[in-house]
């Protein structure tokens, strides 16, 4: 897999975030995960979802098939770059946000 | 009529017959031979679970501290994350939150990450427990 082309997915997410839908986080069973955020992007078009682990560092997955959760690919293999570790950072936030419904508030108050 | 065409009369009447036997007897034996089926289903389903279980218990048995030494215990990740998706019934019994842990175990492991021996025996527990629950239920199935 590409690196380059996973960074530059990844800040195009962080870019278009309005293109991110279908935000749901999971009911984490597993000792090591904190939050899992699953989504869709562009739109409803893929699957994805990514995961926090315990000791902060976070793991981005596609899925093939959108109806099949064990459909998973890690996407972003040995990519230990600091850049994409703080953008897949700021997506966990942004995702955080539209799960909670608290992004939605703040765009609200800042446009108006 | 022929010789040719009397023999394959003949031919064809003994063709039905046995048809015709094999039928009757796969209906009024028919709980027998679901027993059999059901009896080779469950002899491959516990030669699949006994596998997977002592791939766990390689698992158990390698150490993932130190890098030099936890080849061992990535191939049996490895190959008890092949096992799961490879198995539908394992697949739907383990769910992909399990085999997510793995994935990232794995990882964790080829980048040095440092995974503890706490956190492999607690994915061995729980892969051994749910896997005994499983057997628990085949064995309900058949009883």
């Amino acid at each position: 897999m590409n690196n380059e082309k996973v960074m530059k997915l990844v800040e195009k997410m962080l870019a278009e975030s309005d293109k991110i839908k279908s935000v749901s986080l999971s009911d984490s069973e597993f000792s090591n995960v904190t939050n899992e955020y699953y989504f869709t992007f562009p739109d409803n078009k893929y699957k994805w979802s990514i995961s926090q682990i315990k000791d902060g560092s976070f793991y981005l997955f596609y899925y093939k098939d959108s109806d099949d959760d064990s459909s998973f690919l890690r996407v972003g293999d040995n990519l230990n770059d600091d850049f994409f570790d703080s953008n897949l950072k700021n997506l966990h936030e942004l995702l955080k946000g539209k799960e909670s419904g608290l992004e939605i508030v703040l765009q609200d108050i800042l446009n108006n | 009529m022929t010789f040719l065409d009397f023999i394959s009369l003949v031919s064809d009447i003994v063709e039905i017959s046995i048809g015709v036997a094999a039928l009757i007897i796969t209906i009024s034996q028919r709980d027998k031979i679901s027993a059999a089926f059901s009896i080779l289903f469950n002899y491959s389903f516990q030669t699949s679970i006994s596998d997977f279980k002592s791939w766990i218990h390689k698992l158990q048995d390698s150490p993932v501290e130190e890098a030099t030494n936890s080849k061992k215990a990535r191939v049996a990740l490895a190959t008890i994350e092949g096992k799961i998706r490879g198995n539908k019934t394992l697949l739907s019994h383990y769910g992909s939150k399990v085999l997510k842990r793995i994935t990232i175990m794995i990882v964790r492991l080829d980048n040095n990450e440092g995974v503890t021996e706490t956190e492999k025996h607690s994915l061995c527990s729980e892969l051994i427990e749910s896997v005994s629950e499983l057997e628990v239920d085949s064995y309900k199935n058949k009883i």
